[in-house]
C-alpha cells in the first residue's frame, strides 16, 4: 500500500507545507517545554518540560516508530528553526570526511544517556529545557556552516535512535518504478530542482542527506521528509508499506551508506542501541540501585559518577564484547566458517535490532501509558499559576493513567514480539551468509538472545525505584 | 493568524507567570512535619503527623487539607490523602506510597477563610520491601 494515494492521509503528505505544518505543532511544544522547564515549577511531575519530554516525546516516539515510521524525524522543531536560520545565511562548507558517519553521534548518544542516569535529568525541569535549547543550538549552529542536513546525519544522537528503531517500521519510502528511474536524467529526489541548472535559487530540494532513491535501501539515514516525493517529477516515490526489518538482512550497497556490514559505526550503533535499551531500564529497578550502593561502599565511597561510569562500562562495553564475540567464536566453529570472527559478529549483530527496539518500546510505553493523562493536571495547576485561581479547575493529580500492573503485560509483548523479530532476523542473516550451517550458525546468537530476552523479562518484573533531587 | 499570535501570547504568559504569582498569607505558612516511620517502606502504612502555623505563631485552625505525594519521575501516580483535623492546628493522615523511590510531599486544601494553600513540606525516600 502507498500511503501518498490513500484519502485524506495521501493529500496532507503531498501538500508541500505538511512538513512545516508537523514542525509547527512540534515547535509550539517545544517552546511550552523550554519555557515551564525554566520559569514553570520545579517539581518534575508537575511542570511541562519534564513531563512532555521524558513521558510523552519518548513514548510517542516509539509508538510512532512501531506502528508508522521516523515521524518525528520528519516533525524535527530544530531543523525548522534550522531552516529559518538558512533564509539568512547560507552555508557553504561540507562537513569534514574525517569526521563523517556516525561515530561523534554514537559519543553524543552514550553521553545523553549518562548525563540522564547521573544527573536524573527527568526530575530537573530546567536542565530538561536547557538540554532542548542545547539541540536547538547545536542544529542551528551546525547546520549554518555546513550544508545538507549534516547534524541529523552526523551528530544528532535522536536521530540515530530513531533511523535505527525506524528499520522495524512497516513504512518505507521508496521508488515506485525502478523503470523510471533508469531512464531518469536528471536526479531531482538527491539534487533537488533550481530554477535553471546553474541557478543558487533552490525550488525543492532533494534529499539533505544523500539518498538516492533508486539505490536507497530501507530506513537508515531516512528522515522522512519527503522533500524527495516534492521533487520528483515523474511523481515515483511512494511512502510504502513492507515487511519490517527485512532490510536488516539485505547485504547490498546502500546509497550514501554503502554496506552496512562494512560500516563499523553503524555495528556499534546497533550494539549500544541494543545493550542501551537493557541499561537504561535496569537504571531504574530496585536492585540496580542497591548494587549501586553497594558497589559505591565497595570503592571506599566511590561517587555516583565512577560507580555510573563502571556500570555502563561494563553494560555498553564488557557485557557486548563478551557475549557478541563468544556467539561469533562458536558460530565459528559449528558452522566451520572461514570469516573472521569480527566479521560474523558485523553480520550477525544487526539480528538484535528486533529485540532492543522491543525493550525500547516497553520502557518507553510504560511511562507514557501509566502517565499519559497527567499532562491534564498539569495544564490545570499552570492555568492556576497563572491566574490565581482554578479556571480550568482543581487539578486531578490522580488522572494519570493505565495502573503498572496493567501495563506489565504489554510490556512483555513487546519484549517478546521483538525477541521473535530477532529470531527471524538472525535465522535470516544466518540464511543468508552460511546456507547448509545456517541452523548452526545462528545457535549461538539464539542462546544469547534468550538469554538477553529472559534479562529483560527480570528486569520489568522487578519493583521500580524513582530516585532524583538527590534523594 | 491574529488569533496564533494571541494564543502563543497566552501559552507564553502562563508559563512565565508561573514564577511570577504574587504571594498570599497562605504562602508564609508554617508548617512542620513528621513522618512515622521517617523511611516509609513501600505499599505500609505511614502516619503523618502536620502542624500548621500563622506567620503570627498561632495554629491554623478548621482548615480542610489533604496530603499530596509525588514522585520525582514525571507521569507516575500520585498518592493524595485526606490530612483530619486533630486541633490546635494539627493535622494527621495516613500514606500509603505506592513506590520506591523519591517523593516529594505537599500540603494543599483551603484555610477556614477560604484562602488556597499548597506548600512543599518534605521530601522523602521509600524504601524497597
Amino acid at each position: 500500500m502507498d500511503l501518498l494515494r490513500t484519502p485524506v492521509v495521501g493529500p496532507f503528505l503531498r501538500w508541500r507545507h505538511a512538513r512545516t505544518a508537523v514542525q509547527l505543532v512540534f515547535l509550539a511544544l517545544a517552546v511550552v517545554v523550554v519555557l515551564h522547564g525554566l520559569f514553570g515549577p520545579d517539581l518534575a511531575s508537575t511542570n511541562f518540560a519534564t513531563l512532555l519530554t521524558w513521558v510523552h516525546y519518548r513514548g510517542l516516539l516509539v509508538i510512532a516508530l512501531l506502528a508508522a515510521g521516523n515521524i518525528f524525524c520528519a516533525g524535527c522543531p530544530f531543523v525548522r528553526v534550522r531552516d529559518w536560520g538558512r533564509l539568512l545565511h547560507v552555508p557553504r562548507r561540507l562537513w569534514p570526511a574525517w569526521l563523517r558517519g556516525k561515530w561523534i553521534a554514537l559519543l553524543l548518544f552514550v553521553a545523553v544517556l549518562f548525563s540522564y542516569e547521573l544527573f536524573d535529568l527527568w526530575a530537573l525541569p530546567a536542565a530538561t529545557a536547557w538540554l532542548v535549547l542545547g539541540y536547538f543550538a547545536a542544529a542551528f549552529a551546525v547546520d549554518l556552516v555546513f550544508k545538507g542536513a549534516t547534524f541529523c546525519k552526523h551528530l544528532c544522537p535522536v536521530g540515530q535512535f530513531n533511523f535505527l528503531a525506524s528499520t522495524a517500521s512497516p513504512l518505507e519510502v521508496q521508488v515506485r518504478d525502478r523503470a523510471t528511474c533508469t531512464s531518469c536524467r536528471t536526479a531531482d529526489c538527491v539534487a533537488g530542482r533550481r530554477l535553471a541548472p546553474a541557478s543558487p535559487v533552490v525550488l525543492q530540494r532533494g534529499c539533505e542527506l544523500g539518498l538516492f532513491l533508486p539505490a536507497k535501501v530501507g530506513n537508515l539515514d531516512c528522515t522522512f521528509c519527503l522533500d524527495c516525493v516534492h521533487a520528483c517529477p515523474h511523481d515515483n516515490v511512494a511512502v510504502a508499506t513492507r515487511v519490517p526489518a527485512l532490510e536488516l538482512i539485505d547485504p547490498s550497497r546502500r546509497s550514501a551508506i554503502g554496506r552496512i556490514v562494512d560500516r563499523t559505526d553503524i555495528v556499534v550503533l546497533v550494539t549500544l542501541f541494543v545493550f542501551g535499551a537493557l541499561l537504561n531500564a535496569a537504571a531504574m529497578i530496585a536492585p540496580v540501585y542497591a548494587v549501586r550502593g553497594w558497589a559505591s561502599d565497595a570503592l571506599g565511597g566511590a561517587s555516583d559518577a565512577v560507580v555510573l561510569g563502571l556500570l555502563f562500562l561494563a553494560g555498553l562495553v564488557v557485557v557486548p564484547a563478551v557475549l557478541l564475540w563468544s556467539a561469533a567464536m562458536v558460530t565459528r566453529v559449528l558452522a566451520g566458517a572461514t570469516c573472521s570472527t569480527g566479521s560474523i559478529v558485523r553480520r550477525l549483530v544487526y539480528g538484535f535490532v528486533p529485540f532492543g527496539f522491543g525493550v525500547w518500546l516497553a520502557h518507553y510505553s510504560f511511562h507514557l501509558l501509566t502517565g499519559a493523562l497527567v499532562v491534564v493536571p498539569v495544564t490545570q495547576s499552570a492555568v492556576f499559576d497563572l491566574l490565581g485561581w482554578p479556571a480550568f479547575g482543581e487539578p486531578r493529580w490522580l488522572w494519570t493513567g493505565l495502573r503498572a500492573g496493567a501495563v506489565f503485560p504489554i510490556q512483555i509483548g513487546f519484549v517478546l514480539l521483538g525477541a521473535l523479530g530477532s529470531v527471524a532476523a538472525t535465522q535470516s542473516i544466518a540464511q543468508r551468509d552460511f546456507d547448509a550451517r545456517a541452523g548452526r550458525a545462528a545457535l549461538p546468537w539464539l542462546v544469547v538472545l534468550a538469554v538477553l530476552t529472559a534479562a529483560a523479562v527480570w528486569m520489568l518484573s522487578q519493583p521500580m525505584e524513582m530516585r532524583g533531587m538527590g534523594l | 493568524m491574529m488569533r496564533l499570535f494571541t494564543g502563543g501570547a497566552l501559552v507564553v504568559a502562563m508559563v512565565f507567570a508561573t514564577a511570577c504569582r504574587p504571594s498570599s498569607p497562605a504562602d508564609e505558612l508554617t508548617v512542620r512535619w513528621q513522618l512515622q516511620p521517617a523511611v516509609p517502606v513501600v505499599g505500609r502504612e505511614a502516619a503523618a503527623d502536620v502542624t500548621i502555623e500563622l506567620p503570627n505563631g498561632r495554629p491554623v485552625l478548621a482548615a480542610r487539607l489533604t496530603l499530596e505525594g509525588h514522585m520525582s519521575h514525571p507521569g507516575m501516580a500520585p498518592v493524595i490523602a485526606p490530612l483530619t483535623d486533630a486541633g490546635d492546628g494539627r493535622y494527621r493522615a495516613a500514606v500509603t506510597l505506592t513506590m520506591s523511590g523519591a517523593w516529594v510531599m505537599f500540603v494543599s486544601g483551603e484555610l477556614a477563610d477560604g484562602q488556597a494553600v499548597r506548600q512543599r513540606v518534605a521530601d522523602v525516600v521509600v524504601a524497597a520491601e
